[in-house]
């Protein structure tokens, strides 16, 4: 009988006790068997930490790069206006309340964002 | 299909316990092939958690014209190749020339296997010294029990190849089994 009949009958679950056969048998009862190596029993949380972590890093690289096109955008009209005055800062300066509420509603939502929105979508 | 569906959306939603579920239901795949796939202990951990990390990233990506388990397999086969390639371990197929074939099946290592009463073990020794290929089509067929086409899916090789490729590992591992009997029994 050839090994490719051996292996079909094998397969089929008819085997003999003696030769190739027997040696089939002993190697397709090993190959259903599963490999030893099996993930650690917090794999999963390994992994969601990594992504976190990873998401964590794209909003850090988003904020980044905001502020640097944020300063180049000034510098580009400071440079084409010829015009560096303090007259923005002293408007400021005349509402130092609406400044600070500014401020902290941003960083209320901030923390909102972070505390109940994320954590209810299990991002946090 | 529907309930991969219904996860998938779940994920794509922004919802992270379903990607836990996602996880959990194919952890044992990712792990049986990338722990057939490489060798050292060490990196098995770490690549797993890449494929997932693969998955989640290319999660919209995915259409439905597979199975999920066969697009998770087909990331964590490529992932495992990849890595492997880095480490320039050859892949593809056992040397064609019979001495090779030869020494895969002398009992030139005939004390660490006698070490090894149990026959199993013995086999999955022998499977290790298999090309990564040939481990993970037999992987895919015997243990994950993957139609033919799902391991063409994966595999990227053409069927012929597969079924070449499945029968001589087999063959090869009989040869060996062989000859560990017919030492066992002069004994």
């Amino acid at each position: 009988m050839t090994d490719e009949e051996l292996q079909k009958q094998t397969e089929a679950g008819v085997s003999a006790q003696h030769g190739d056969g027997e040696s089939y048998r002993h190697v397709f009862n090993a190959l259903k068997k599963e490999p030893a190596f099996h993930v650690s029993l917090s794999f999963a949380d390994r992994v969601l930490a990594r992504i976190e972590k990873k998401e964590e890093q794209r909003d850090f690289r988003w904020l980044a790069v905001g502020i640097l096109l944020l300063v180049i955008a000034l510098i580009v009209v400071l440079a084409l206006t010829k015009s560096f005055t303090t007259g923005i800062f002293s408007f400021i300066s005349g509402y130092p309340g609406l400044i600070i509420f500014g401020i902290a509603f941003v960083l209320l939502l901030q923390w909102v964002d972070r505390k109940l929105i994320r954590k209810e979508k299990g991002l946090v | 299909m529907t309930d991969d569906k219904a996860l998938v959306a779940q994920v794509l939603g922004g919802d992270q316990q379903a990607f836990r579920m996602l996880i959990k239901q194919h952890e044992r795949l990712v792990s049986h092939m990338i722990g057939r796939l490489i060798n050292k202990p060490e990196d098995r951990e770490e690549l797993c958690q890449d494929v997932f990390l693969k998955v989640y990233d290319k999660l919209g990506e995915f259409t439905f014209q597979s199975k999920l388990s066969t697009w998770i397999a087909t990331i964590a086969y490529r992932h495992g190749i990849n890595h492997l390639r880095k480490r320039r371990v050859p892949i593809s197929d056992l040397p064609e020339d019979e001495t090779s074939i030869e020494r895969f099946i002398a009992i030139d290592d005939a004390s660490e296997i006698l070490a090894e009463r149990e026959m199993d073990q013995i086999v999955f020794t022998l499977i290790e010294k298999l090309p990564p290929q040939y481990k993970a089509i037999l992987t895919l067929y015997h243990v994950e029990e993957m139609s033919y086409p799902e391991i063409v899916e994966i595999t990227g090789l053409p069927e012929g190849t597969v079924k070449n490729y499945l029968f001589r590992a087999r063959q090869l591992l009989k040869e060996k089994v062989k000859q560990y009997l017919g030492k066992e029994a002069t004994l």
